[in-house]
C-alpha cells in the first residue's frame, strides 16, 4: 500500500491505530484512506488492505 | 455580571496616582486586557506620540475573570505604543502577578510620564509607593528581584521587572516576571525603561471567589480527566510548548537557517521529548493551572534552573532559525535573554538574520566585532546577546534595533533577508505549512504574531475531534487536506479564530488552555466560565464581537498613524518553496496571498483598497467614536 506517497508493506490486518503507533504519530492525526477521511472513532477498527492509499497529516497545535 | 472597572492611573513625572472608575456598561464592551488597554490608549493618548517619550502610556490590564481559580486564567496584558513596530503594542504574560493585580483591586494600571530617577512602584491596595530603584538599575532581572525583596523586607510580592536591555531601550526588550515569564513582544520593556521604571511590584492578596462555586466545579473538578482525554494537553503537560518541535521537525516545517528551509537535519536533538528526557528538571505552573506546562531546565555551566527553560519559540529561533542543534547553547541563550530582559523570538531571529548577512558577505568580521556569525554555531549567542542588551557600539547597537531597521542600515539586499512584518520578527510557525498565518502575520495590528489566530491543521482534523467541532462553533468551515493551501476558506478561518483569540487576550486567558480547537476548554466552556465565575450571561456571539471590537480599535489606532493595506505585507522569504525534506515544494504564492487578503478584508468589513474599517463596520461594533 502507499502511505504518504511511499510504498509500504504492513502485516496483514494492521489497523489505522496500529499504523499511527508504528510511525510514532500521535493518535489525533488526520487520516485519509483512499481519499476518505476517517473519524477518530474509526481508527481502532479500520483494517488496512493491500492497494490502499493512506494519507496521514499531523494535527499540530500552536505554541 | 461585569462590574465597574477600577483603573489606577500613575504619573511618574509628578509621582502622583489616582483611581478612576470605568462604568460597567462601558467595561462590558471592552472587558479587560488588551481591549481595555486599547480603549484607554485611544481615549487618553495621541497615537502620534514618540513610543519612547514620557507621553506614551504603559498599561497593565487584567480582566473580570482574573483570579477565579481555574486553569489558564492568570494572564496580564501590557498595552502601549510599540517602539519596535511603531503601531499599537500588545504583549501578554502568565504567572502569578495577574491574580494579585486584581487582588489589589485593579483592572488596569495606567502609567504615564517619566521618573526623575530610577524608581519601582509598590502597590498594596490603595497605597502606591514610588520607591528608589537606583540600587537595582543596571542589574539583571533575578538580582533586581532579590534587591526589591530586601528593600521591602517582604517576600510576599509579585513583580514585573526590566533588565538592562529595557533600561538601554533595546527595541525588543521585554518585561520579565518570575525570571522565566515575559511580556515578551513589541519592545514593551524599552517603553518601561524610557520611563525610568525598573519594576511594577504588587503585594500578594487574598484570592477571588467565584459567583457560583457549584457551577465552577462542573468545569474544574474533572480537570485531570479532561487533561488525560486530550492528547495535546498530555503532550503539553509532559513536554511543554517545546513539544511542537516534535510535530514540525519530522514534517520539515521548522524555519531553518533564517527561513531558507523548513527541513532541519537532526531536529530530534532539539525536540521537546529530548529536552524532557535529558535536561528537564521540573515543571512549574501559573496560578491555579493544572496543566503545568512551564519547563525548568538545568545545563551545568550554561543554564541555571532559576531562569526556567526554553519554550518552543525559543528552541526554534535559537535552534533551527540559526541552524543550531546544540540544546546547551539554546538554553544558555534563553537564560541570557531572561536575565537581560530580551524577547527570545526577536533576539533569536535577529541573530539568524545577522548570520544570513554574514554568510552572504553583507556583514564582515570587522562589522561583527570579530565574531564569526555562521549558521550552526551557537557559541556566539553569549557574547552577541550581551552586546545587544547593552547596545554596544558596532554589532550590538545595530542588532538592538531589530532585523528590519538593521537591514535598512546594512543595505545591499539585506532587506530581502529580514523576516519581519511591521518590523517585528516572525515567530517559528511557517506560513508554508500554516497559510492562514500568512494572513494573520500580515494584517495583525502589532506585527507578526502566532498567538493571534488558530493554526491551519485544525481544518484538517477529523469530524469527531474537538478541533473540528469547536472551531465550527465560531463559523462553518470547509475541510482542508493539504499544506500550502491559501484561499477564501483560510481567510474566513483566519478572521473567525482571530476574533476568538482576541477575546482571549481581552479576558486574559491562556491560549494553551482556552481556545477553539485543541485546548483544554472550548468556546462553550468559556461561556459557562463567564456565567459561573462572575454571573455574566454571555454567548459565543457576544464574545466574538468583543474580540472583533478590539481588533478594530487597534486597526483604527494604526490608521490614525497612516497605516493602510500596503503595510499588511509579508517578507520575501515567506514566499520561498520549502526546498528539502518530506514536504519539499510546499509554499504559497503572492497571487494567492493577495486574493486571500481581499477575502479577509471583505469578511472583516474593511475597505479592500485601503484595509481601513468601513463606517458601517465601526457602527456595528459601537466604535463610531473612532471614525
Amino acid at each position: 500500500m502507499t502511505v504518504n506517497k511511499e510504498e509500504t508493506v504492513l502485516p496483514e490486518g494492521t489497523t489505522v491505530a496500529q499504523l499511527l503507533e508504528m510511525r510514532g504519530v500521535k493518535s489525533r492525526s488526520s487520516v485519509w484512506v483512499n481519499g476518505k477521511q476517517l473519524l477518530l472513532a474509526e481508527y481502532a477498527d479500520s483494517t488496512l488492505k493491500e492497494g490502499d492509499t493512506v494519507r496521514i497529516l499531523r494535527v499540530v497545535a500552536g505554541g | 455580571m461585569i462590574k465597574d472597572a477600577r483603573i489606577l492611573t500613575i504619573d511618574l513625572t509628578k509621582e502622583q496616582s489616582k483611581t478612576e472608575i470605568l462604568p460597567a456598561e462601558i467595561y462590558r464592551k471592552y472587558p479587560g486586557g488588551s481591549a481595555l488597554g486599547m480603549y484607554l490608549m485611544l481615549k487618553k493618548m495621541d497615537p502620534g506620540v514618540d513610543p519612547l517619550s514620557p507621553d506614551n502610556l504603559l498599561i497593565f490590564s487584567v480582566s473580570p475573570l482574573t483570579g477565579i481559580p481555574i486553569s489558564g486564567q492568570s494572564r496580564m496584558c501590557v498595552t502601549t505604543k510599540s517602539p519596535l513596530t511603531g503601531t499599537a503594542g500588545d504583549s501578554q504574560v502568565g504567572g502569578f502577578i495577574p491574580v494579585h493585580v486584581k487582588g489589589n483591586g485593579y483592572d488596569s494600571i495606567v502609567i504615564t510620564g517619566k521618573a526623575k530617577r530610577p524608581v519601582y512602584l509598590f502597590i498594596d491596595k490603595d497605597k502606591v509607593e514610588f520607591r528608589n530603584a537606583e540600587a537595582m538599575w543596571g542589574k539583571v532581572t533575578g538580582e533586581a528581584e532579590k534587591l526589591i525583596i530586601e528593600d521591602l523586607g517582604d517576600s510576599k510580592i509579585e513583580s514585573s521587572i526590566i533588565g538592562p536591555a529595557g533600561e538601554n531601550q533595546v527595541l525588543f526588550a521585554n518585561i520579565m516576571h518570575m525570571r522565566s515569564r515575559a511580556n515578551g513582544r513589541n519592545g514593551v520593556g524599552a517603553v518601561m525603561g524610557s520611563k525610568n521604571l525598573k519594576a511594577l511590584v504588587v503585594k500578594r492578596q487574598s484570592i477571588m471567589k467565584p459567583e457560583d462555586p457549584d457551577g465552577m466545579k462542573t468545569l474544574t473538578l474533572d480537570v485531570k480527566d479532561r487533561i488525560a482525554a486530550n492528547a495535546v494537553m498530555v503532550d503539553t503537560a509532559t513536554n511543554g510548548s517545546a513539544g511542537v518541535v516534535d510535530f514540525h521537525g519530522p514534517e520539515g516545517f521548522l524555519p531553518t537557517r533564517n527561513w531558507e528551509d523548513g527541513h532541519l537535519e537532526d531536529w530530534i536533538k532539539i525536540a521537546g521529548t529530548t529536552i524532557t528526557e535529558t535536561i528537564l528538571k521540573q515543571r512549574e505552573t501559573c496560578f491555579g493551572c493544572a496543566v503545568r506546562c512551564k519547563g525548568v531546565v538545568e545545563v551545568p555551566g550554561k543554564a541555571d534552573p532559576e531562569y526556567g527553560g526554553p519554550e518552543y519559540e525559543t528552541v526554534a529561533t535559537f535552534g533551527s532559525y540559526c541552524g543550531n542543534t546544540d540544546l546547551g547553547d539554546i538554553c544558555h541563550a534563553n537564560q541570557l535573554c531572561n536575565m537581560y530582559g530580551l524577547d527570545t523570538i526577536s533576539c533569536g531571529a535577529v541573530i539568524a538574520f545577522a548570520m544570513d548577512c554574514y554568510e552572504r558577505g553583507l556583514l564582515t568580521k570587522e562589522q561583527t566585532d570579530g565574531l564569526e556569525l555562521k549558521f550552526g554555531d551557537g557559541s556566539v549567542f553569549g557574547p552577541l546577546i550581551k552586546k545587544i542588551a547593552y547596545k554596544e557600539k558596532g554589532i550590538g547597537e545595530l542588532l538592538a534595533q531589530g532585523s528590519a531597521r538593521a537591514a535598512e542600515i546594512i543595505g545591499n539586499g539585506a532587506e530581502e533577508l529580514a523576516v519581519t512584518c511591521k518590523k517585528q520578527e516572525m515567530p517559528a510557525h511557517m506560513v508554508q505549512m500554516k497559510p492562514n498565518l500568512a494572513i494573520n502575520y500580515a494584517v495583525n495590528n502589532f506585527g507578526a504574531d502566532h498567538q493571534s489566530s488558530e493554526h491551519d491543521p485544525t481544518l484538517m482534523a477529523a469530524d469527531d475531534s474537538n478541533d473540528w467541532i469547536w472551531a465550527n462553533m465560531l463559523e462553518s468551515f470547509e475541510k482542508c487536506d493539504a499544506y500550502g493551501v491559501l484561499d477564501a476558506n483560510k481567510a474566513k478561518f483566519a478572521l473567525a479564530t482571530q476574533k476568538f483569540y482576541s477575546t482571549l487576550d481581552t479576558l486574559c486567558l491562556c491560549q494553551f488552555v482556552w481556545g477553539p480547537s485543541w485546548q483544554l476548554y472550548g468556546p462553550a466552556e468559556l461561556v459557562e466560565f463567564c456565567k459561573y465565575g462572575i454571573g455574566w450571561d454571555t454567548s459565543i456571539k457576544e464574545l466574538q464581537e468583543i474580540g472583533e471590537r478590539r481588533i478594530n480599535m487597534m486597526r483604527m489606532f494604526n490608521v490614525k498613524l497612516g497605516y493602510t493595506r500596503k503595510d499588511d505585507c509579508l517578507p520575501p522569504k515567506a514566499f520561498l518553496k520549502i526546498p528539502n525534506g518530506p514536504n519539499a515544494g510546499v509554499g504559497i504564492t503572492k497571487e494567492d496571498f493577495e486574493k486571500a487578503l481581499d477575502a479577509y478584508y471583505e469578511y472583516a468589513g474593511w475597505d479592500k483598497e485601503t484595509g481601513i474599517p468601513t463606517d458601517e463596520t465601526l457602527k456595528r461594533l459601537s466604535l463610531e467614536w473612532l471614525g
